[in-house]
């Protein structure tokens, strides 16, 4: 017991504690009586007097339309990025093909400009299309950025699964389709859920495009939607916080969903028959 | 399975872009003036902007605002990137830091030929003369706040200092007499780089004081004796302790409306806005410590965009907005709009003639003649090197030396 | 008449000769290589046309040319070398730690025990965090009057004084990679939770056989199977380190002193507050550039590797 207590659950504790108390801090900033906040020492728990002050959040703000068009684009980005990146990846994994490394450098280099530079470009770009303010210029954008990441991260494991047990369904008739379909994915479960949820929290947290080609009040995603808060004479704490903490929900959510998904023994035992 | 779940979410969400791109088509009826300033989610200030616009659109059924709202930290990028990609606000709300940057590059129409400005002058305030450029007038100055030392009365009263002090040396004196770290703090204010735009306030305002000027005859004179004691008293401010350090504007603004801190030197948005979070807040707002009493000014200027898309009924607009700005109403009492808006709010809080009665340091203070559009670069030399004071304990002439080089050889 | 064989070739053999085969992986590819084109590329692209013009304005006009000029005034600025030197040790620190940290949490993550889910959940909250109010948390918390983190080191009698966290050169990079990897760790943790999940036990079970301890296991079985996914957590961490901007400008704007002046950050300046996008276009390009480099760095050590 004690081996699994300093190998396990001691190191998790202090990863936890190391993950989560910012997120805690938040919970104790938002809730606490204004004269508590400039203390020496500082109050570590949070004053569940104030719980009301979080309503506020709720009626003088927006939060549903925001969180709507969060979701709506998240999921959009995560669902696109997987569509795009299957194909992608089991390419690049099991085939020879000329052009294969130039166009994975390629992919590669979506990643190495920040953002600040290819936004007038693609301001352009969206305003050409009348994308300008629609759920479509987010996805779009926002999937360009991910998908490739979860191109990598499919390819990778892809790499993994031998060649054996696919080529033995071939010669058995499959066709390649159905190859993918029974006997990759299934086996590749856990990286095509990574890759979902990574696409989802970067589309969740990502501001840059939001702001710039969703900027009407009807569109602002969640991001937006709380840098709004940080106005040009102060800044709510405690709306600020207890919405960051309302929007850290759903990504949570679907990870606490997914994260079994994560961890699927099939790969270990699939090559064993 | 997985594949029929993301073909599933793959129609439904070309289905909500459809929609989305369809409801915005289909408005196109009426015009829709597009009216652009971070003020629509300030508190007071948003509430009766947006009352003052329902109001408008009664009397001219046929034009509807609709607000373009942004958080102000990114407001100024964001007009760039929609001015250079024509796809520009109608009406565009500016402070004077931004309206010479959009000024330079064109991006504004001229007034003079739209409006009459002529039947306008009489309420004009003296701001508006910063908006004629070579002889054309570019924005209507609507706004103008200004500095003045805000103090707490009980908290003087309880450290015995009868009135607030009129030089930097009873400043400073007074100001270790209210320091009781960490619970109070005589001052509030902005020091490091991470709130560069603010610090240049506070930073402009105590050269100011001694009689500093960035440029002189449109070059630059950071290093001038005058602007080196400035430097050299802020130095001495940040050693005694009398403020919090790496704390944000925000924060020391909310420790100054729970009595925390003592003194403010900051404008009257901020003043009422503390009154109206604290209501039983003794405080009260006097000239610059200074005995040039020079203070700081922040405008704000309403303009409309070259490529806006309905600049005829932005005009309409812009008339009829400061015509009925005195009827402003707004929940924050602190804009002085006009003339005639400046004599009902000062007949109502007589103690606010500090913030109208005070001289304005050159070009408003803040916006180096000769280097208006290239501010940030200006300020960001400058600054750098006194933050070396600041940590480094460099010596002031040295470094603010250095900088007047750096202003000189700037390309 | 013989059938078209419908096979795929495996990575080491010979590519069949069937026109389905050799157009089918074109295919494949077609649907993103046309998302990231569009929408990146062809940027990426205008960006570069971009850092051979100078202009203020944020779209230059033909008479703006310049040639190299930006790159001249980069090769030559000596706040390049501060610009350069500072994101290298950004985005070493970055790296290192985020991979270390990641690595252990997919382990801890990996194994089954009561309450894992929950556990697992609970080290994704940095990633889950919006990202500005995780910036503004730290913030306050490195606040040196009343912020925790000062408080514990109070407590733990390390400094009575405080540490001035984000205004001190000295502190203030520290301050920000701190910040940074506590964000990002759980990237690294997702991914290489999956690749644990791809590893063979039979391995596991032959290296017991041979009698390796838990140690040896993971020194000669697990590090090389997951090596693949390691090397792209730690590639696509090295490029992201070039190009981090939002934290870093909340918290310190780059300053003080330009101490935590990373490329992105000056990107930023160089296009929204000096207004100068050719130079700021130049500076993103030699970022790709040095990006670039790291990946066929990347790339070689990775052939090497299957040549073994």
């Amino acid at each position: 017991m004690s081996i699994r207590l300093y190998s396990i659950y001691l190191p998790t504790l202090i990863f936890v504690l190391f993950a989560v108390f910012p997120a805690y801090w938040m919970v104790v900033t938002s809730l606490q009586r204004g004269e508590n906040l400039y203390i020496w020492p500082p109050r570590i728990m949070p004053d569940f007097t104030q719980l009301h002050v979080l309503q506020r959040l709720f009626t003088t703000q927006p939060i549903g339309l925001w969180l709507k068009n969060s979701l709506v684009v998240s999921l959009g980005v995560a669902c696109l990025s997987i569509l795009f990146a299957i194909p992608a990846a089991f390419a690049f994994s099991r085939f020879k093909f000329r052009g294969s490394s130039v166009i994975q450098f390629s992919l590669l280099l979506t990643q190495m400009i920040p953002s600040t530079v290819i936004i007038v470009p693609l301001f352009i770009i969206f305003r050409n299309l009348h994308l300008l303010n629609t759920y479509t210029s987010l996805i779009l954008a926002d999937t360009a950025i991910t998908a490739p990441i979860t191109v990598w991260i499919l390819k990778v494991f892809f790499d993994t699964i031998p060649n054996e047990i696919e080529e033995a369904a071939l010669i058995d008739g499959c066709t390649p389709w159905n190859v993918l379909r029974y006997i990759t994915l299934p086996i590749a479960v856990p990286s095509v859920v990574a890759g979902f949820a990574l696409s989802f929290f970067e589309a969740w947290n990502e501001f840059a495009f939001a702001l710039t080609f969703a900027s009407d009040q009807e569109m602002w995603v969640s991001s937006v939607g709380m840098a709004s808060w940080i106005g040009w004479l102060t800044t709510p704490v405690e709306i600020m916080m207890s919405g960051a903490l309302f929007f850290t929900i759903p990504s949570l959510v679907l990870f606490l969903v997914l994260q079994r998904q994560l961890i699927s023994g099939l790969a270990a035992g699939a090559v064993k028959q | 399975m997985l594949v029929k779940f993301f073909k599933l979410c793959l129609f439904v969400f070309v289905l909500v872009s459809l929609i989305a791109l369809g409801t915005s088509v289909l408005c196109a009826q009426n015009v829709e003036l597009k009216l652009a300033t971070w003020h629509w989610t300030e508190p007071g200030r948003g509430d009766a902007l947006k009352s003052m616009c329902e109001t408008f659109t009664k009397e001219y059924p046929n034009i509807t605002i609709k607000p373009v709202s942004l958080p102000y930290a990114r407001y100024q990028d964001q007009m760039m990137i929609q001015m250079a990609g024509n796809e520009a606000p109608d009406v565009l709300v500016a402070s004077d830091i931004m309206f010479f940057s959009f000024m330079n590059l064109g991006y504004l129409l001229p007034l003079d030929e739209l409006i009459n400005l002529k039947a306008l002058e009489p309420e004009f305030l003296d701001a508006q003369k910063i908006a004629q450029i070579n002889g054309k007038t570019y924005g209507i100055a609507t706004e103008y706040v200004t500095y003045a030392l805000l103090y707490n009365e009980t908290l003087f009263k309880e450290a015995g200092i009868a009135h607030p002090p009129t030089t930097p040396e009873e400043f400073l004196e007074d100001a270790k007499k209210l320091t009781k770290a960490p619970e109070q703090y005589a001052l509030g204010t902005r020091h490091s780089m991470n709130e560069e735009g603010g610090w240049w306030y506070e930073m402009s305002y105590w050269v100011e004081g001694f009689g500093g000027k960035w440029t002189t005859d449109a070059k630059p004179s950071v290093n001038t004796p005058e602007v080196i004691n400035g430097v050299k008293f802020y130095k001495e401010m940040y050693d005694a302790g009398i403020f919090p350090k790496g704390v944000d504007a925000a924060t020391y603004r909310r420790m100054f409306w729970q009595g925390k801190i003592a003194m403010l030197t900051d404008n009257q948005a901020t003043f009422f806005l503390a009154l109206s979070s604290n209501p039983d807040l003794n405080i009260k707002a006097a000239p610059s410590p200074f005995e040039n009493k020079l203070t700081n000014a922040e405008i704000v200027f309403y303009t409309i965009p070259k490529s806006a898309k309905h600049p005829k009924e932005a005009v309409i607009f812009l008339n009829w907005f400061y015509r009925n700005l005195k009827d402003y109403g707004l929940g924050v009492e602190n804009v002085v709009g006009s003339k005639s808006a400046n004599k009902i709010i000062l007949e109502k809080l007589p103690y606010l003639m500090t913030f109208v009665e005070a001289p304005l340091a050159d070009n408003g203070g803040i916006l180096p003649k000769g280097y208006e559009t290239r501010l940030p670069e200006f300020r960001h030399i400058v600054l750098n090197h006194v933050t070396s004071v600041l940590v480094n304990n460099a010596d002031p002439k040295a470094e603010m030396d250095a900088a007047q080089n750096e202003l000189l050889n700037l390309e | 008449m013989p059938r078209k064989r419908r096979h795929f070739p495996s990575k080491n053999s010979r590519v069949q000769r069937g026109v389905w085969t050799q157009i089918l992986p074109y295919i494949l590819v077609t649907p993103i290589v046309l998302l990231v084109v569009v929408f990146v590329l062809y940027p990426i692209f205008q960006s570069l046309i971009i850092s051979f013009y100078d202009s203020r304005s944020l779209i230059p006009q033909v008479n703006d040319y310049a040639g190299l000029k930006n790159y001249a005034w980069l090769f030559t600025s000596s706040s390049t070398l501060v610009t350069l030197r500072v994101t290298l040790v950004y985005v070493v620190g970055t790296v290192i730690c985020s991979v270390f940290l990641g690595l252990i949490a997919a382990l801890l993550m990996n194994i089954s025990y009561r309450g894992r889910g929950l556990a697992r959940v609970a080290i994704i909250v940095p990633w889950a965090t919006p990202l500005v109010a995780s910036a503004l948390i730290w913030f306050w918390m490195f606040d040196p009057q009343y912020g925790i983190i000062n408080y514990f080191l109070h407590l733990l009698h390390i400094s009575s004084q405080g540490i001035q966290w984000l205004i001190t050169p000295q502190w203030a990079l520290l301050s920000v990679i701190l910040v940074d990897v506590w964000r990002i760790f759980p990237f690294g943790a997702i991914v290489l939770l999956t690749a644990l999940q791809a590893v063979d036990a039979n391995l596991y079970d032959a290296a017991a056989v041979d009698g390796a301890g838990s140690l040896s296991k993971f020194f000669y079985v697990t590090l090389p199977s997951i090596r693949p996914s390691l090397a792209i957590t730690i590639l696509l961490y090295t490029i992201w380190g070039m190009k981090r901007f939002d934290t870093i400008w909340i918290l310190t704007q780059g300053g003080p002193l330009d101490s935590t002046g990373v490329m992105a950050v000056q990107i930023y300046r160089e296009a929204f507050r000096n207004f100068r996008i050719g130079r700021a276009s130049a500076l993103a390009i030699i970022g790709a550039l040095l990006s670039t480099i790291v990946t066929f760095y990347y790339f070689r050590m990775g052939s090497n590797h299957e040549k073994v």
